[in-house]
């Protein structure tokens, strides 16, 4: 029998708030955290986006790092979130360099700051020589591991907005095949006027909030923030004496082979992706309480989704919301941060919102503008799909220490 | 019970190959010379080991394609010449390269990106290698692309690592529990982040990475078994503090 893989620890930030209290408190408002630009250093200023409500010298003094260190918004925002999710696993220093393996996704890295001072760094003058060694992707793991106090291996995911979810998968596998003991993992993005006008220059960013799932959806909005689980056998948490807050009972991975940039009519690498999910999970359609669905408000993502989820559960679909006009679209770490937000769903039996939504489309799935469930949420998935059709899918179980419940 | 992982084929494309081979003109414009060389490298690979496709496509990249990225942030930086062109933004993605293959083939299987500074090769390796152990694909390709650009090797002069910690390759190899037509086994892959030690085993033959690009030591680490050597370790020392352990057995 496979080992069972359970979530003891995690964390969150977001537009939304720092820390899981303030994550939760807001979703159960319904209190968007979406909003004009204010401090992200950009000359597009037409697009709503959902910032974390600090500026980088703040997030510096959250994370306990000196004000004149070199260190991308990424980082930060990745060290202030991996330290709460180490906190509540209880792992101490040296668990993290013996034992953890830090599995963190990311796409845009350090590009924060090397926009900033892209002209001086190429040219012939010796300045922004810091910011050229935090400009990749691998560096802004490689700063998160060095300011927790080092960790035992590092890798870094980039598979667009799929980043976090791949980095589950790993971790999952690199457990199950004991090769690793406890994996840290998850993803960190922060906004860029690069990304930002990346995603403009392909016409999908709305300049309203977002509507996902909505008749009259017209993109979405970006946005930023970080998530981590702390992964690892039951067996391995019980021996340190962790309680378990959640499981990992089943990802999927597929693509969707289809374009790089657009998803499929009939959703195939979601669909398969879900599937693979259910499957992997034995668990059946009927069995999930929830979907936080990846929804990013684009026409053609919500219709393309919706396809896929009709495909896997026919008729009888379960609540669904996409929780992206909460937070923006985190690329990269919003399948980390939505992980977080269906382990607080599972944990206070509060199904987050689908705010904003109005209007229903034939074509898309009707989401639940959320509220108490009267049934607890034990099994929940997770979707989050990638440019290039790098779709993944999480199921994610309330941890329940029933031994009947064994698989 | 875990499966055993084998080496079907390795692949480094050192120059670039007459591309009439493996797609039409059309397509090659839409291409930058980092996709060309994947393409070739991915296809040659497939054909090495005998196969039409393989069940997970994972790649590794530290920086995916800079010359589409440096292109954009001229745009946006306002130089003249240079837009911010969707194009530039949708190659910037570092997974673009997987997807790309995966399209091409009509591949719906597993499909993944690395992007881990030296080390990006043994993250897309370790992958495929703990899908195959557990079971989860039977065949894997894996593959490192890297291509520098002048502006961006000039950058890396500037902290004095020489683009080190990235280097041009373009390799491919598919890896699977078919022992039938295999080259080697994969014996195991390891990561590690500034070790104090690090274990070798003591009857090998070890490769060390210095100047060269891990994934291509890969290959060379290959080429030595097929001509006789029964156990090889790579062992790549990564400016930036990681470290990766390959080893492969006759």
């Amino acid at each position: 029998m496979e080992p069972r893989i359970v979530i003891t620890g995690f964390g969150v930030i977001s537009a939304i708030g720092i820390g899981k209290d303030e994550t939760l408190a807001a979703l159960e408002r319904g209190e968007s955290g979406v909003a004009p630009v204010k401090y992200l250093e950009t000359g597009l200023k037409d697009f709503p986006v959902g910032e974390v409500k600090a500026t980088d010298l703040q997030l510096k003094s959250i994370a306990g790092i000196e004000r004149d260190e070199t260190i991308s918004r990424t980082s930060l925002m990745g060290v202030i979130s991996l330290r709460e999710a180490c906190a509540q696993a209880g792992l101490s220093g040296e668990d993290l360099r013996k034992r953890t393996t830090l599995i963190c996704g990311t796409t845009v890295g350090g590009m924060d700051l090397s926009e900033k001072c892209y002209l001086e760094m190429i040219s012939d003058n010796a300045q922004c020589t810091d910011v050229i060694r935090v400009h990749d992707c691998g560096a802004t793991t490689a700063k998160i591991a060095d300011a927790i106090g080092g960790v035992r291996a590092i890798t870094t995911p980039s598979t667009a907005c799929s980043s976090a979810a791949n980095a589950m998968i790993l971790g999952a596998n690199l457990i199950l095949s004991g090769q690793a003991d406890i994996v840290a993992a998850g993803a960190s993005e922060c906004l860029s006027s690069f990304h930002l006008n990346g995603f403009n220059s392909l016409m999908i960013l709305d300049r309203q909030r977002c509507r996902p799932f909505d008749a009259n959806r017209q993109g979405l909005n970006l946005g930023e923030g970080a998530g981590f689980v702390i992964l690892e056998t039951l067996e391995s948490a019980r021996a340190r004496g962790a309680k378990p807050v959640g499981e990992l009972l089943g990802y999927g991975n597929a693509c969707d082979a289809f374009h790089q940039t657009a998803s499929s009519p009939e959703g195939e690498g979601a669909f398969l992706a879900m599937t693979q999910a259910l499957s992997k999970g034995k668990t059946s359609p009927e069995e999930i309480d929830y979907i936080n669905a990846h929804g990013t408000g684009t026409p053609n993502n919500d219709a393309s989704e919706s396809a896929a989820i009709r495909r896997v559960f026919g008729d009888r679909l379960p609540k669904i919301s996409s929780t992206k006009a909460f937070t923006g679209h985190t690329t990269s770490a919003s399948g980390a941060i939505e992980t977080a937000f269906c382990l607080l769903a599972a944990e206070s039996g509060f199904i987050p919102g689908n705010i904003g939504w109005e209007n229903a489309d034939a074509n898309c799935i009707t989401p639940t503008l959320g509220g108490n469930s009267p049934e607890p949420l034990r099994k929940i998935l997770c979707n989050a799909f990638g440019f290039g059709g790098n779709d993944s899918s999480l199921l994610l179980g309330r941890f329940d220490d029933d031994e009947e419940c064994l698989r | 019970m875990m499966k055993s992982v084998y080496v079907n084929s390795a692949i480094s494309i050192e120059a670039e190959p007459d591309y009439r081979k493996y797609f039409s003109p059309m397509e090659a414009r839409r291409m930058g010379r980092l996709m060309k060389m994947a393409v070739a490298a991915s296809s040659e690979a497939l054909e090495a080991a005998g196969m039409e496709s393989t069940d997970a496509i994972i790649t590794g990249t530290g920086l995916g394609s800079v010359e589409c990225t440096e292109n954009f942030l001229l745009g946006l930086c306002g130089v003249e010449g240079y837009d911010m062109k969707p194009t530039n933004f949708m190659q910037s993605t570092h997974n673009t390269i997987s997807s790309l293959i995966a399209i091409r083939n009509k591949n719906h299987g597993y499909n993944s990106t690395y992007a881990q500074r030296g080390i990006s090769f043994e993250s897309a390796l370790l992958d495929g290698y703990t899908r195959i152990l557990l079971g989860d694909s039977s065949s894997v390709m894996a593959g490192c692309y890297e291509q520098l650009t002048p502006r961006y090797t000039a950058l890396l002069s500037k902290i004095g690592k020489d683009g080190s910690v990235f280097r041009d390759c373009a390799v491919s190899t598919i890896i699977s529990d078919r022992e039938e037509g295999a080259i080697c086994r994969l014996a195991g892959v390891k990561l590690l982040y500034k070790p104090g030690s690090v274990d070798i085993p003591e009857d090998a033959l070890v490769l060390e990475c210095r100047e060269e690009a891990s994934a291509r030591v890969f290959c060379q680490a290959v080429e030595k078994i097929r001509k006789g050597a029964r156990k090889v370790v790579i062992k790549n020392d990564a400016p930036g503090g990681e470290v990766a352990i390959t080893i492969l057995e006759k």
